[in-house]
């Protein structure tokens, strides 16, 4: 490595920089500065003082007015020097590229291509292992001078490092340390290492140098005490390369806003006279939102995402036919940003000459229709503003949700504008940015083809993660203003993860926006200071019943306990209760990296013998109730007409996909699988497989967060013919699935994406009298409620197992026993006042008479 | 040489005086310039000088009607009028303003290239009359 690294700070242009900055009168310029600026206007007013009324003598006029001259003329040399140094010294202009250099590290000074910052770091750290004696320079020292340095405090801050604790630390561990001073190299190869990658850093963001950002970037990849302090505060290298763009950023548009005679500054301010060649727009004026005065406003806000749906959307708007945009995305996928976008550039002239300078109005329906009742009145009103857009020549109209006024079957306070419209549409003086969803475009829009067809489409995607975390962080500086707390880029990130995993059905940007807003409110309520992953992971599982974050308590005995508590409603079927639970700790302490579901089993068994109950049980213990179970009795989709159904269409919604994106995180039931027709088996492939599918409507829909468990009592009759031979009872399994593929009611490679084929026993005689008892505890339980107590004896579980049992229906049977001979018999006591409050009752398993005790 | 001209701190100095820093306040001039004429749309003043006002205009009817179209013409005439004569008053606003800052721009400009000699006399002066 040393043979290929040359790297010496001293013999670099930057260095000089450094050498002034660390002369202390240097530090004091800007003191300086600010006092001669002081001074001088104090000299000046005596001196004015004294010259215009003629007040003091002549030496003393004299002597104040040199010292004003003097004072002005330090105050101009300070100013000059602060200026040389910042704009001249500072930014030495590199002789090679880094890619240059980067092709041969060992010929060109690689120290020639550190920023000020990081040259003052490097220098630091140089004489920091010269004095304490720990040569060679280890990338450890490095980050130890980085955190001293308080250059990269804000990124720190940030992830919540203590840095005091760090601090100490790296003291006793540079104590630790054997002292050397003479070395073979000057530079350990980890240093080295974290240099070459730094430049690497930088020539991806095609920047001449290399600043302490990539460094500290670097240094997360290569410094291993770096990488045990990320791992024990949870954080990835990529997570230190956000932090750092952030800072970067923020620097940049700082630099920018103080550049103010840069062209971009000055045109913000923006022009008179324009408008006088446009005509007046009284009406519109009244029903609309200015959005390019909006956008000036918020004093033109980063346009991030979107880049090139923005730029198709231009390409339309200056086109001479057919200049009318209509953009498709799903709510909250950052569709009414695109149109802020288009003001924003078209107030600055950054767009097309079609395009720029001209007006972005929305037009305010909803706000039209509130204040005109009669249908005429509507009618001549939007005529009036459709013809003011045409005759102004500098408007670019915007319909919020227009599928709410095109066609299809209208709801109330709507009013259907397509005849209207479609006269001015066609007109290139009239251009339109329309907004829809993909549902409102497939039910409404594409009913109207006339309309549609003087449309031209953009598509809009949901913003990518990275963009939804640059989002969150211009956000929360806006929060945190507001709100006086801290958020830490830990809850950042964890809003993200929460959202892309667990809310798929909602686009980004807007669930996390929204996420981190009631996060602060939630935060406000509990006056703590600083916005933690545990506030997040709270408010997340309270608001979706989804258990994140760290796994807690009560989550962490339910898991150890899954069996046991499974079994609280399940009598028997060890095999599949333990495939069950195995799964979810799998699935929960995230051993495994899988594409499918969480968990996929295939339940085989005669009926009433617990398949559908062990699913009901695991969705109440884990998921937090029945109801988060999605069950779909698959004897309703035999046909391949029934595929809309299930996947959903235009204008209806899925049976299983439309749960599964608004629930993701839930137990999938699918009874009776063998019933479902081969089709709709074949689109459980890709579930099982990839863990998603695309409903009707186009829409991805992610199951990697479900559990799927399909029940089939195809081939129970191997089963019953196994119970009569023991011999087979060990082949059961194996037998059992020969049967259904030979019978071809499934297909070997669909059986086998399964994670487990758990077959369900019969349930003997024993397994039945303990699931009577259980449903008479039940009953114990309910009336124990009403201060009743229910005597349970063994001759009454015996009779409910005699009359419920039946070889083909299982205990199934036996609920409804229990139902008609004792719950009727119970309720009627009641109503009649035959038992009160305090009795002690049993049932005559004989004729089912009650009896007070 | 030329590199070894580039690490002397004086040449460095002379460079940025007199060559980085005046290319710098030539760039921040041309855009004050620029922005003026952006600022009082004078390119499109002077284009649309006899446009109707705001767009107002009298349609002179399908058929002739000397009452029509004479009141017409007038009508157009007057909107022409007003946008001329608003235009006009502001044309020339924005050339005053031009001319300011031209000449604004031209006096920092000599001032940053007189500042060392400036700051000569200064202290000549200062010291002078203080001692």
């Amino acid at each position: 490595m040393a043979a290929n690294f040359f790297f010496n700070l001293s013999k670099t242009e930057i260095y000089r920089a450094v050498e002034w900055s660390k002369i202390p009168l240097f530090g004091l310029l800007k003191i300086f500065r600010k006092l001669f600026i002081i001074l001088f206007i104090v000299f000046l007013v005596i001196f004015l003082y004294g010259f215009i009324g003629q007040r003091t003598d002549y030496q003393s006029q004299k002597i104040s007015l040199g010292l004003t001259i003097l004072l002005f003329t330090f105050y101009l040399i300070v100013s000059l020097i602060e200026s040389f140094f910042n704009t001249k010294l500072k930014k030495p202009q590199p002789i090679v590229s880094i890619n240059e250099a980067l092709a041969a590290p060992g010929k060109f000074n690689l120290a020639e291509f550190l920023s000020f910052e990081a040259a003052q770091v490097v220098d630091q750290t140089i004489r920091f292992c010269r004095k304490r004696k720990i040569l060679p320079v280890t990338a450890t020292a490095l980050l130890y001078n980085l955190v001293v340095d308080k250059n990269l405090n804000f990124v720190f801050n940030r992830i919540l490092l203590n840095i005091k604790e760090l601090k100490s630390f790296f003291n006793s561990y540079f104590k630790s340390l054997p002292k050397q001073t003479i070395t073979e190299n000057d530079y350990a190869p980890d240093f080295q290492e974290t240099i070459i990658e730094a430049l690497n850093l930088a020539k991806e963001k095609n920047r001449p140098f290399l600043n302490s950002g990539d460094l500290l970037v670097a240094l997360a990849k290569t410094d291993l005490i770096f990488k045990k302090i990320l791992i024990d505060y949870q954080l990835k290298v990529d997570d230190i390369k956000n932090l750092v763009r952030w800072l970067e950023n923020l620097r940049e548009r700082i630099d920018k806003q103080k550049r103010f005679w840069e062209w971009s500054n000055l045109v913000k301010r923006g022009s008179l006279g324009r408008e006088w060649i446009a005509g007046y727009t009284p009406t519109l004026d009244k029903f609309s939102i200015n959005i390019t005065a909006l956008v000036k406003k918020q004093n033109f806000p980063e346009i991030i995402g979107h880049q090139e749906e923005i730029k198709a959307m231009e390409r339309i708007l200056a086109r001479t036919e057919i200049n009318n945009v209509l953009i498709v995305g799903e709510p909250g996928s950052g569709r009414k940003s695109m149109v802020y976008a288009l003001a924003e550039k078209s107030v600055l002239g950054e767009s097309l000459p079609e395009i720029n300078y001209k007006r972005v109005v929305q037009l305010d329906l909803t706000n039209l229709l509130a204040q005109l009742t009669s249908l005429e009145e509507i009618e001549t009103v939007l005529d009036t503003i459709f013809h003011e857009v045409l005759t102004a020549g500098n408007v670019i109209l915007v319909i919020d949700e227009i599928h709410n006024f095109i066609g299809g079957s209208l709801k109330p306070g709507t009013v259907d504008i397509s005849g209207i419209l479609g006269s001015y549409l066609a007109s290139p003086a009239f251009p339109i940015v329309a907004i829809t969803t993909f549902e409102g475009l497939h039910k409404n829009i594409e009913q109207n083809t006339s309309i549609l067809s003087l449309f031209e489409k953009v598509e809009v995607a949901e913003v990518s993660l990275e963009e939804t975390l640059e989002l969150l962080q211009n956000l929360s500086l806006v929060l945190e203003q507001k709100n006086k707390k801290f958020i830490s880029y830990q809850a950042l990130r964890d809003i993200i993860t929460y959202c892309e995993k667990y809310l798929p059905a909602i686009p980004f940007p807007e669930k996390a926006m929204d996420l981190l807003d009631e996060a602060m409110v939630y935060l406000k309520q509990s006056k703590d200071k600083v916005l933690l992953p545990q506030h997040i992971a709270e408010i997340f599982s309270k608001k979706t019943q989804i258990p994140v974050g760290e796994i807690e308590e009560k989550e962490r005995n339910i898991l150890l306990n899954l069996e046991k508590l499974i079994h609280q409603r399940i009598i028997n079927q060890e095999e599949a209760v333990t495939e069950v639970a195995t799964a979810m700790r799998r699935a929960r302490t995230k051993i495994t990296v899988r594409k499918g579901p969480m968990g996929c089993f295939l339940f085989l068994g005669p009926t009433g013998v617990g398949k559908t109950e062990t699913s009901k049980a695991l969705a109440e213990i884990y998921f937090g109730s029945e109801e988060k179970m999605i069950r779909l009795d698959m004897s309703e989709f035999q046909n391949v007409n029934d595929i809309p159904r299930l996947l959903g269409a235009p204008g209806q919604e899925g049976l299983l996909t439309t749960p599964v994106r608004e629930q993701p995180f839930s137990l999938i039931l699918l009874d009776e699988l063998e019933k479902a027709h081969p089709n709709i088996l074949n689109l459980f492939l890709q579930v099982l497989d990839e863990g998603h599918l695309t409903d009707g409507l186009g829409r991805k829909v992610d199951f990697k967060n479900s559990i799927i468990i399909a029940t089939s009592n195809a081939g129970y009759q191997i089963i019953l013919q196994a119970l009569s031979d023991p011999n087979k009872w060990a082949n059961l399994k194996k037998d059992l699935l020969d049967y259904l593929f030979q019978e071809g009611i499934f297909h070997p490679e669909f059986v086998n994406r399964f994670d487990a084929v758990v077959v369900f026993k019969p349930l003997t005689q024993e397994n039945l009298l303990a699931v009577a008892d259980l449903l008479l505890k039940k009953l114990k339980q309910n009336l124990k409620e009403k201060e009743i107590d229910l005597v349970i004896t063994e001759p009454l579980k015996q009779k409910i197992v005699e009359l419920g049992y039946n070889p083909v229906f299982g205990a199934r049977e036996m609920r409804r026993v229990v139902q008609d001979k004792i719950e009727n018999v119970l309720a009627q006591a009641i109503l009649t006042g035959e038992i009160k409050k305090g009795c002690r009752v049993e049932i005559d398993p004989n004729n089912f008479t009650l009896k007070v005790i | 040489m030329l590199a070894i001209l580039k690490k002397n701190l004086f040449f460095q100095y002379l460079e940025w005086q007199f060559f980085d820093a005046p290319k710098e306040i030539i760039k921040g001039w041309r855009n004050f310039l620029l922005f003026n004429l952006h600022y009082f749309s004078t390119p499109l003043l002077i284009k649309t000088f006899f446009s109707y006002w705001h767009r107002y205009q009298w349609s002179y009817g399908k058929r002739f009607d000397p009452k029509v179209y004479f009141e017409a013409f007038f009508s157009n005439l007057i909107s022409r009028c007003i946008g001329a004569i608003i235009r006009s008053f502001f044309i020339i606003l924005g050339a005053i303003t031009e001319i300011i800052i031209f000449f604004l721009g031209l006096i920092v400009l000599l001032i940053w290239l007189g500042l060392p000699l400036i700051i000569i006399l200064g202290i000549y002066y200062g010291s002078k009359l203080l001692f």
